[in-house]
């Protein structure tokens, strides 16, 4: 896979310089690097990051990638980031239900992991809680703004029954 | 009384500035470091930030690449007081929900700037 990614960077870059290995990209300038990053189509584009990550590049190499500050690298820069925070982020996610989207009813018996979600619980909205309890538990009523602390124990209390 | 001394004292750098602006540096000579891990997400990071620091999402997209690739950023600057609250939330956030491998919140430490 990293052969054939590498081969793929080589002709979008055109071999020069030749690129034998993921360090290699740490030796690119900014420029070149962020050149690099444009022509790079969007499914490759996490593992080409992956390889600068790999290359322990460090402070350096991020610099690069902010096209080290110059102002004729900025609309490079700017486009990197954008594509990059849409392809590894979930955009449009907000409409659903955090909670039935990521406390699955497989992980309830696990109480640890259950509790180490208790921040996660009492941020959402009542009404997302509101219906993620009365997907999953016999909801007796519901709660009123504010009562994230209430909705928390009950839903605590009622795994503890199952 | 010397006018010079309350007016324009001499900062650390040995240049001199209006009493009002090295208050201001004084203030503002801390700042929140963001370490990296491997147990939180990027929309993990940037949800943080945008509620503990109050940046533009494009901002805190940003410092999550960072913290990723070097392994810590800079993600607020202020006074003792406020580093020290917003490193507070940062390290009680909680674990991010959508790694099952998350059991806890990020770390994050105030420094001098």
């Amino acid at each position: 896979m990293e052969r054939l990614v590498l081969e793929i960077l080589n002709q979008l870059q055109g071999g020069n310089p030749p690129l034998h290995s993921p360090s290699d990209l740490a030796l690119l300038s900014s420029r070149q690097l962020l050149e690099l990053i444009e022509a790079t189509p969007p499914e490759l584009l996490p593992i080409l990051v992956r390889f600068l990550k790999e290359s322990r590049g460090g402070v350096r190499l991020f610099e690069k990638l902010m096209g080290d500050h110059e102002e004729d690298n900025r609309e490079l820069v700017d486009r990197f980031f954008s594509r990059y925070y849409s392809i590894v982020t979930e955009t449009g996610a907000a409409e659903e239900n955090p909670l039935l989207s990521y406390m699955d009813p497989a992980m309830f018996h696990d109480l640890a992991v259950i509790q180490s979600r208790e921040l996660f619980f009492k941020r959402q909205s009542i009404a997302h809680i509101n219906e993620f309890l009365a997907v999953h538990m016999d909801l007796p009523r519901t709660f009123e703004v504010g009562e994230q602390d209430q909705a928390w124990e009950y839903f605590f209390r009622e795994l503890l029954k199952l | 009384m010397n006018p010079k001394n309350t007016t324009q004292p001499v900062s650390p750098e040995g240049q001199t500035g209006t009493l009002e602006q090295e208050q201001t540096k004084v203030a503002r000579h801390w700042k929140v470091i963001l370490y990296n891990d491997e147990d939180h997400t990027y929309d993990y990071v940037v949800d943080l930030l945008v509620a503990v620091c109050g940046m533009a999402k494009e901002q805190a997209f940003r410092c999550a690449v960072e913290v990723d690739m070097t392994g810590r950023t800079t993600v607020f600057y202020g006074n003792k007081e406020e580093c020290t609250l917003r490193s507070g939330k940062i390290n009680t956030w909680g674990a991010d929900h959508r790694l099952l491998r998350s059991r806890g919140s990020m770390n994050s430490a105030v420094e001098p700037s």
